[in-house]
């Protein structure tokens, strides 16, 4: 009989201490998942690339694809796909069906390599097509895949202007830090080389350019044939006023071994929002 | 009466569903090699992110023109495009000439790439600064 109370105690003991064992796993496991969520990225890449480039009708060339691995990562291969007409993509005679980064196809986190691909176009290619680039790779024993898009304007390959612009139109905002105002004013060089490339826009407009005058090009102030570089101009968006400002833009260049200095000018679209 | 033994053990069974659940497959159970692939992520292109905060300085003192050289390399490379795979042999050549850099000593530089963080970070950095923030 003076067992019973004994019993009773240690009875509820054992349903507190069977009570907290269930909390503290469920404790620990809801951790788990929260820390879980925000640590488990799948070690995806990013393309440094740019989203929109020009190429040259008719043309077959290798184009570098640049990946940044932001955790470590194996076998990562690229594929690229477009169903515009006349246009072919093929890889280098190692891999044959994918594009592998050029040091390997493991890469280190914060490790940046390239990818190559080659490229072809006829004259069937319309001016305006879109080359969908698929990259996989495997992330702690698991295979996984991303894509992402990159539009491209098919250039003439009779074009007489050896500096092709592949921007026509942006779009500028009135409000935030004015960081957004910066335009980059991307440009495909199709003479074998264009040097002194100053670009500026016509008439009394409230930009900065980079330099006093003009804008040089970002990567130094020559392009050598199939190279794209922008040269940015910032615009003052209250200055201009809202809605869209068809601009003229001037570009100066010398040409190969020559000095003499040509001048041409295109349109640009800039809409204030 | 229950005793002390089953009080403990069904405290445990109810437990254990819900360790069950909260399993991460994708670190504690490595997929076969023919498992499909997981979801598609959307890749980025987005420059305007920050790429790295800071380079470590020791790397940077040893190695600075290798580093430097890299960055402005793989810069080059996205801009441009060539007739053949060699004809991207012959711009490295040209571009190591340029810079003084020896063919030999980057490919010694570039095989540590894989094996040294230290060497990626200084290298994302000098990529950062000078192709995506200009």
């Amino acid at each position: 009989m003076r067992a019973q109370p004994t019993t009773g105690v240690a009875s509820s003991l054992a349903s507190w201490l069977g009570l907290a064992f269930c909390l503290t796993i469920l404790l620990i496991h809801s951790t788990t998942l929260r820390s879980g969520a925000e640590t488990e990225t799948k070690g995806s890449p990013r393309f440094l690339a740019a989203s929109s480039t020009g190429w040259v009708e008719g043309e077959s060339r290798w184009v570098s694809l640049p990946w940044l691995a932001t955790e470590g990562i194996q076998d990562f291969r690229v594929t690229a796909l477009s169903t515009a007409p006349g246009v072919r993509v093929t890889y280098q005679q190692e891999t044959l069906d994918h594009a592998a980064p050029q040091f390997g196809p493991d890469l280190g986190a914060n490790e940046v390599d390239v990818t190559m691909l080659q490229v072809s176009t006829t004259t069937a290619t319309p001016e305006s097509w879109e080359l969908e680039v698929s990259a996989s790779w495997e992330y702690r024993g698991r295979r996984h895949e991303g894509a992402t898009v990159i539009k491209v304007t098919t250039i003439s390959a009779v074009t007489e202007n050896p500096l092709q612009p592949l921007i026509d139109d942006a779009t500028v905002t009135a409000s935030g830090d004015g960081t957004d105002n910066w335009v980059d004013l991307a440009y495909l060089g199709l003479a074998d080389l264009t040097t002194n490339v100053e670009v500026s826009v016509e008439g009394d407009l409230p930009v900065q350019y980079t330099s006093k005058l003009f804008s040089s090009l970002d990567h130094g102030d020559e392009l050598v044939r199939g190279e794209i570089d922008s040269a940015r101009i910032w615009f003052d968006p209250n200055r201009l006023g809202a809605g869209s400002h068809e601009l003229t833009v001037t570009l100066q260049y010398t040409i190969d071994a020559s000095t003499a200095v040509q001048v041409v000018s295109h349109p640009l679209l800039i809409t204030v929002e | 009466m229950r005793s002390l033994r089953n009080r403990v053990a069904i405290g445990i069974l109810v437990a254990l569903p819900f360790a069950a659940c909260s399993s991460d497959p994708a670190t504690t159970t490595p997929a076969a090699e023919d498992s499909p692939p997981s979801t598609d992520l959307a890749l980025t292109d987005d420059s305007d992110l920050l790429l790295i905060d800071e380079p470590p300085a020791t790397t940077l003192a040893v190695d600075g023109p290798l580093i430097r050289f890299e960055a402005m390399w793989v810069c080059e490379l996205q801009r441009r495009t060539f007739t053949t795979p060699d004809a991207v042999d012959q711009a490295l050549e040209e571009a190591l000439d340029e810079a003084g850099l020896k063919q030999a000593d980057y490919e010694t530089f570039r095989a540590r790439v894989n094996v040294e963080q230290e060497l990626r970070d200084s290298i994302l950095f000098a990529y950062q600064e000078t192709c995506v923030l200009r």
